[in-house]
């Protein structure tokens, strides 16, 4: 998979979480889950879990620490997905 | 100090917690109260750290796993714990009631005013805000400080608040003297 075909699908994954909807309208790589999408932070390990199902691969607590933005997310996803 | 956190287990977006996920956030040191379900165990760290985390008012990020959170006893329908991160705080009030945890971490705990809200907007933040004017009156007000920290403004008088939301629900905590 490429960075721009997880992008367009992590917008999916985060819709539910994100009250304000027009916040996704342009989701650049340096959105902030919790700063700018105003994602509750209690809801990240939720992110966590359905990116795991989703992917079919598993995240480790230091990465979530790195999974800040939309790309730094990308990032983390597409590195697990070469290891599993 | 006030830091405040409220978490609604009602919440349908919440998936089960397991100990996998309270690995996520816990520090060597946590202890919670003995017979402890995995979901309860790991609202009450969480809550109880991301108090901790406001009561500081650091620029820091917020790093659940840095924070300790230690049971010490149970008062009536309160969890009483101590915490520790930058500094160590005592006096930290966990209540439990009809699947909401809310938790205030703060020095002095009969200092403590606060005030909880039904939330329906999806800009939960303002409409907390609003909500607190509202109810208390032109005299109190929900502000922020210069690092956009929460401040309650009362008759010219600033304080350190903490607001916290979640689900449906919002909490504005602040001291009063």
């Amino acid at each position: 998979m490429t960075k721009d075909e997880i992008k367009a699908e992590i917008k999916g994954v985060i819709e539910p979480y994100v009250m304000q909807k027009e916040l996704l309208d342009n989701l650049s790589d340096e959105i902030q889950l919790i700063g700018d999408l105003k994602i509750n932070s209690a809801h990240v390990v939720d992110i966590v879990l359905d990116i795991e199902e989703k992917y079919d691969i598993t995240i480790d607590d230091e990465s979530i620490n790195k999974m800040n933005t939309i790309g730094e997310a990308i990032e983390v996803i597409l590195e697990k997905m070469k290891k599993d | 100090m006030i830091g405040i956190d409220i978490v609604d287990l009602t919440d349908p977006l919440l998936k089960p917690r397991s100990q996998r996920e309270i690995s996520f956030i816990s520090h060597p040191n946590d202890r919670c109260p003995k017979g402890t379900d995995d979901e309860t165990h790991y609202w009450l760290l969480w809550a109880a750290k991301e108090a901790i985390f406001k009561a500081e008012r650091s620029d820091q990020a917020f790093s659940p796993k840095e924070i300790e959170v230690h049971y010490v006893e149970a008062i009536d329908d309160r969890l009483h714990y101590r915490g520790k991160w930058l500094n160590e705080i005592n006096g930290y009030s966990i209540l439990k009631k009809d699947n909401i945890i809310s938790v205030a971490a703060t020095a002095n705990i009969a200092a403590v005013k606060w005030k909880t809200f039904m939330l329906n907007t999806s800009n939960q933040s303002q409409e907390l805000r609003d909500s607190f004017q509202r109810e208390m009156g032109p005299g109190y007000q929900v502000l922020s400080d210069v690092a956009g920290l929460p401040t309650v403004r009362h008759n010219g008088t600033t304080t350190p608040a903490s607001v916290s939301h979640h689900h449906h629900l919002g909490i504005v905590a602040w001291m009063e003297s």
